[in-house]
């Protein structure tokens, strides 16, 4: 088993973990089964990106309930507890429970959402940012390619923890309209803010192939069937040279969780309720290491979330290498 | 060793042994120069002393440090400016004012040897002492008095700051030197208290208040301490002024730390690096004060604090208008349990800002109880039912769902937020989570530009819910509701001018018995003081007064010649 | 070579201009209506930094005079931190702090990634080398300040074998041993990356023709690896400043803030914490000019060092 599929293993089994988490963990009940027919209160809550954290409302009376499947960890990540505070893993909460109470189990399995969607949305961004400029800018021999360069040079000379915190303290301050959700806001903001970061270095791959490629047979051919220097771009010389910035992008995954957790630690990421990893590093921290399920945890779930995308990367490295 | 005739591949491989030997030696010679470097730092370093019994007896006599640790690092250090608790607690060691509280809560003199009150409560007369100097060796006399008092009217525009410390302060005169006349233009019984606050600000070294001044960076008073250094985001260090007119300290240095982390203070405690700090509850619950192993000992006082959520009253949707929505809030809050589950039943119960056991606070006020269906049912009366059933309940102007707002430093902010936001949650109605740095929030809350808001509060040993509640307040001053109660209005402005203290404790009770009925704020609970002590340090019986007022107190603690630390 | 130099100066001083753009729009465009309150004492400075941005011109205009002021070296003043102060004076207070911590972690760094490397080059298929590339994976998986509160905790605070805090109560507040956590918490982050690199190089040289050419004179692997190998990693090094320094400046935000360092990182933080644009700003501007001028600089010496590298007037593959 090479590291590169122990990383897409890996990999898939915390998208699946983040797609299915209120299956996975919740109050509400998968399936429940009456006299009138079947009902999945928990797929319905699969939708919401993040925990809507509105407790469940039983649309019938227990006695009529035939039968009903429950999530395997049986908490609702949001639910405060009072009298189950900073209890250690042990019965009823496998990994312990939280300074409120919440059950940890739980809220690291519905963490894997906003930090996988913030990967998401900052590859996304910075693949949209990337390579359009990259590919223009190995394209052209003049001009733009210096203008580019040095816009690529600028992206890249800032440290990415402190254009996020410039970014973050611009962006964010909590406004909205009513009944804003303050947390998917925050959510694309970081996400936005790490795409943003993150751009210079997919354009340098970007362009440094498009460059390799330009001089090649595969451009010169699609520009003797008449085809524009867009189309040509476009349609042979990016997907060709595509790998290195798939390379770079699955390791920008990667920081970018690292990232938001790091933001999370400092107060500027992702607002509660929402539970994410960082946060929940962050918690530790104030109310003291001895409390160690809630440093241990959540640290180790980023470690292989970011591993996994590092492995992954490094299996397309050395497969493009090959 | 034989060497192969053919050429081997060029993939790198190590096969000449004497060559092994020397890689081998030249990385395990970095590597111990580097675990040797390490290894000579580590014995340098101070850390690791034993917790040593402090002597068990010892002269009193001047000597040693005190290093406090705070997470906040003051703005300013001018004492005219600084509103925020770090700068004023370094004032309240390098600078004076003419009278303070004693451990009773009685006024004594500080900078005024004496003082006399009118009959009629309009004017006082302090009789400065004579012979104090400020720190850079000029005289004090009345004209630094007049000036201070000048200053603050030049403060801001409103004269807020000077209606708050003054109230209706008419005239300050300087008979002779060392006397000093003031004047109010009708009986105003708390007119001791502002003099109590008003730090005192040398005239030899003017300023304009909008203009930056060496004062800022280091100030100049007349107080038990020196101003010596202040190492920016690191560290602010105070030394005993040895001329003071009441003797001078028996500590040589203060040592006001920053240190941003709350946990790294504690570590910090543990192993003296740091001498006193605050503490959480859970680390009273979890390491009782007399546990030998620790350097510190814990002592927790009542601190004239109180923790709210403000309701913005003039929200534009009207949210918080009708008080049963706020009765219904209030009763959705399970306060006890959280009280006693995460501050370990240190914390009050708060019915109202005052804490119920220390002031003249109405003990026979119970808070509202905790009871999310009786809550439930006021909000249908009031007529917020959910109309869409989309789970939350629905107001007049829309869905009945806020954004709370809450300092995401402070320790136990977050928790109360997350709280109310799961209470409300079971009865349909949204609360949005917000946290900010203090100063994000200080404007938001300040310019009433938020829907509801957790804050706490620090009164002062004689509280006045006048400045907090009265409907005058509601611009730039601390009535962040923006409460409006005539009823409430006249009392407070009664007790202004009151003087009896039997009168002044009826009209205390009416105007708690009125906030209680309105709730203009959700009050949580009473917080406590938790202040870790290193060992080493005779205090004298510490109370509140004595606690969140460092002099008299702290000019008083002297540690044994046997158990310095810092020389 | 002097043509490259100053067409490469140029090129920089490009750079250096779409810096302050990037910053200066952003700082025109993200933030709402400011929402400082009416504090007396905080207003006038923010109607100074209003005015100091060109607030009420538009982008382009505003730019250009702020450019100018900025050539006056001018970063403005704090209006949160430590109001009317100026935002040079708070910097140059908090630089010796972050100099010195990144400097001493770059020689960490060094001083445990070049053994490591070389092991790692020595035998890279073996079972050591590969379980320590696993290792490595995890630790650089792991955020920073991860690493860093569990060695304050364990370290410091449990095992009392280190000063928790970095500076001290006492004299003049530095003190060797309370170097020692921060520095290596903050090493730790650009390890992976420099062992790695360290590796690869070794390799690229042993297998360089120069490295042929020892071989066939009959040099030993070791010979090759320690003469001329490591003799040909040193240039390299310079330009690994340039590499890591961005990641060392951006971790030094969570580690001086967990070690009550009093530098750049924990300045920003609070600063953005604070809504203080302009120390943010000015901080943002800063950093990315010492990245740039950093990378400018090993980039030149490289290619001194280096003959080989292509001459102006050739593209490179990697601007």
């Amino acid at each position: 088993m090479t590291a590169a599929r122990v990383g897409w293993i890996l990999l898939l089994a915390i998208a699946v973990t983040a797609a299915l988490a209120p299956l996975l963990a919740g109050a509400r009940p998968i399936v429940i089964v009456t006299s009138s027919g079947m009902r999945l209160p928990a797929v319905s809550a699969m939708l919401h990106p993040l925990p809507d954290g509105r407790p469940p409302v039983p649309a019938e009376p227990a006695s009529e309930i035939l039968w009903s499947l429950d999530p395997p960890v049986p908490h609702d990540p949001l639910a405060v507890d009072l009298g189950q505070r900073l209890r250690p893993p042990g019965q009823g909460h496998w990994l312990g429970t939280d300074e409120l109470g919440r059950d940890i189990l739980a809220r690291l399995i519905h963490a894997s959402r906003p930090s996988l969607f913030v990967a998401a949305i900052a590859t996304l961004i910075s693949i949209l940012i990337g390579v359009p400029l990259g590919a223009a800018a190995g394209y052209d021999a003049g001009r733009a390619d210096m203008l580019l360069s040095r816009a690529i040079e600028a992206s890249l000379s800032f440290p990415a923890l402190i254009l996020l915190l410039l970014l973050a303290a611009l962006a964010m301050d909590g406004r909205g309209a009513p009944g804003a959700d303050v947390s998917l806001r925050s959510l694309m903001v970081v996400g936005a803010s790490v795409g943003v970061a993150r751009w210079g270095v997919i354009a340098r791959y970007m362009r440094g192939e498009v460059l390799r490629l330009r001089g090649t047979d595969l451009a010169l051919a699609s520009r003797a069937t008449g085809a524009t220097a867009l189309r040509t771009i476009s349609r042979h010389l990016v997907p060709a040279g595509f790998t290195p910035v798939a390379v770079s992008a699955a390791f920008g995954a990667g920081s970018a969780v690292i990232a938001e957790a790091s933001l999370s630690f400092l107060g500027m990421g992702i607002q509660p309720p929402a539970p994410t990893w960082g946060q929940m590093i962050a918690a530790s921290g104030t109310m003291g290491t001895r409390y160690w399920w809630m440093l241990v945890f959540p640290g180790a779930m980023v470690a292989l979330t970011v591993a996994s995308f590092n492995l992954v990367a490094e299996g397309l490295r050395r497969r493009a290498s090959r | 060793m034989m060497k192969q005739a053919t050429r081997r591949p060029s993939r790198f491989r190590l096969p000449d042994r004497s060559d092994v030997a020397r890689l081998r030696r030249a990385a395990s010679v970095t590597s111990s120069l580097f675990v040797l470097a390490c290894a000579a730092l580590l014995s340098c370093s101070g850390a690791g002393d034993q917790n040593r019994e402090p002597a068990a007896t010892g002269e009193r006599a001047t000597g040693d440090w005190l290093v406090f640790a705070d997470t906040a690092e003051p703005t300013t250090l001018n004492c005219l400016r600084a509103t925020e608790r770090p700068a004023r607690q370094v004032c309240r060691l390098v600078a004076d004012t003419l009278i303070d509280f004693d451990r009773d809560a009685k006024f004594i003199p500080r900078l005024a040897g004496s003082f006399d009150l009118s009959t009629d409560d309009t004017e006082i007369t302090f009789h400065l002492r004579k012979g104090v100097r400020w720190h850079d060796g000029d005289a004090f006399d009345a004209q630094d008095v007049i000036y201070t008092v000048e200053q603050v009217k030049r403060l801001d525009a409103d004269q807020e700051r000077f209606q708050a410390l003054f109230g209706p302060l008419a005239e300050v005169t300087a008979p002779d030197s060392s006397t000093i006349r003031a004047k109010y233009s009708e009986p105003y019984a708390d007119a001791l208290n502002g003099w109590r606050e008003a730090f005192i600000m040398p005239s030899h070294l003017p300023f304009a208040p909008a203009e930056p001044s060496p004062l800022d960076r280091s100030p100049v008073g007349t107080g038990p301490f020196r101003f010596l250094r202040w190492d920016a985001q690191d560290r602010i260090i105070l030394e005993a002024n040895k001329d003071y007119f009441a003797g001078r300290p028996l500590l040589d240095r203060f040592v006001y730390r920053i240190v941003p982390n709350l946990d790294a203070v504690r570590a910090a405690l543990q192993v003296q690096e740091v001498d006193v700090a605050g503490l959480t509850p859970d680390w009273v619950a979890e390491h009782p004060s007399d546990d030998p192993n620790l350097p510190f000992r814990v002592e927790v006082f009542p601190a004239g604090m109180v923790e709210m959520i403000y309701w913005n009253l003039d929200e534009p949707r009207g949210l918080f208008k009708d008080p049963r929505v706020r009765r219904a809030l209030a009763m959705l809050l399970d306060r006890q349990g959280y009280v006693q589950s995460v501050h370990h039943g240190l914390y009050g119960v708060a019915t109202t800002l005052i804490d119920p056991e220390i002031w003249g606070g109405d003990p026979s006020l119970r808070p509202l109880p905790y009871d999310p269906a009786g809550a439930e049912r006021l909000l249908d009366e009031a007529g917020i039912v959910d109309k869409d059933g989309d789970g939350i309940r629905d107001a007049k102007d829309g869905p009945m769902s806020f954004t709370l707002l809450y300092t995401s430093t402070a320790p136990y902010q977050k928790d109360v937020a997350a709280l109310l936001e799961r209470a409300a949650a079971g009865a349909g109605v949204q609360v949005r989570l917000q946290g900010l740095e203090w100063a994000a929030m200080r404007p938001r809350i300040y310019g009433h530009d938020f829907e509801a808001a957790v804050h706490r509060w620090r009164l002062d040993l004689r509280p006045d819910p006048y400045a907090f509640f009265h409907s005058s307040q509601i611009g730039a001053g601390q009535n962040l509701s923006g409460y409006r109660s005539d009823a409430f209005d006249r009392l407070a402005e009664t007790m202004r001018r009151t003087a009896d203290p039997a009168q002044r404790t009826s009209l205390l009770a009416a105007m708690q018995k009125r906030l209680h009925e309105d709730q203009p704020a959700l009050f949580v609970s009473i917080p406590r003081s938790v202040i870790a002590i290193n060992r080493r340090f005779r205090t004298p019986p510490l109370t509140s007064a004595g606690w969140w007022n460092w002099y008299p107190s702290v000019a008083e603690w002297w540690v044994a010649a046997g158990d310095r630390r810092y020389h | 070579m002097a043509g490259y130099l100053v067409r490469r100066l140029l090129l920089s001083a490009l750079t250096l201009l779409m810096i302050t753009l990037f910053v200066y729009v952003a700082a025109r465009v993200l933030p709402g209506e400011p929402t400082w309150g009416e504090e007396p004492q905080v207003r006038p400075h923010v109607d100074a930094w209003l005015r100091s941005v060109h607030a009420t011109e538009s982008i382009p205009r505003g730019y250009a005079h702020w450019l100018s002021g900025m050539m006056r070296l001018d970063l403005g003043t704090s209006i949160a931190l430590q109001p009317g102060r100026r935002v040079t004076e708070l910097v140059g207070e908090a630089f010796p702090w972050t100099l010195t911590l990144g400097l001493l972690s770059f020689l960490t760094t060094l001083l445990i990634a070049l053994p490591l490397g070389t092991i790692a080059a020595w035998r890279p298929a073996s079972l050591a080398a590969r379980a320590g590339a696993a290792g490595l994976y995890l630790l650089h998986a792991l955020p920073t300040f991860w690493i860093a509160l569990v060695l304050q905790d364990l370290l410091a605070g449990r095992m009392g074998l280190l000063p928790v805090l970095g500076t001290t109560a006492g004299g003049t507040g530095v003190s060797p041993s309370s170097w020692i956590l921060p520095t290596l918490a903050l090493s730790i982050g650009s390890l992976a990356f420099v062992i790695r690199y360290f590796r690869s190089t070794l390799l690229d040289s042993a297998q360089a023709s120069y490295s042929r050419a020892a071989r066939a004179r009959g040099a030993g692997d070791g010979r090759i690896l320690m003469g001329h190998a490591l003799a040909n990693t040193a240039v390299p090094m310079i330009s690994l400043l340039g590499m890591i320094l961005p990641g060392i400046l951006g971790g030094s935000v969570v580690i001086e803030s967990i070690f009550a360092l009093p530098g750049l990182g924990r300045l920003l933080y609070r600063a953005a914490a604070q809504r203080d644009y302009p120390v943010v700003m000015g901080l943002a501007l800063l950093t990315a000019t010492a990245t740039l001028v950093a990378t400018l600089i090993a980039d030149l010496l490289y290619r001194v060092a280096d003959p080989r590298v292509p001459r102006a007037g050739e593209r490179e593959a990697d601007a």
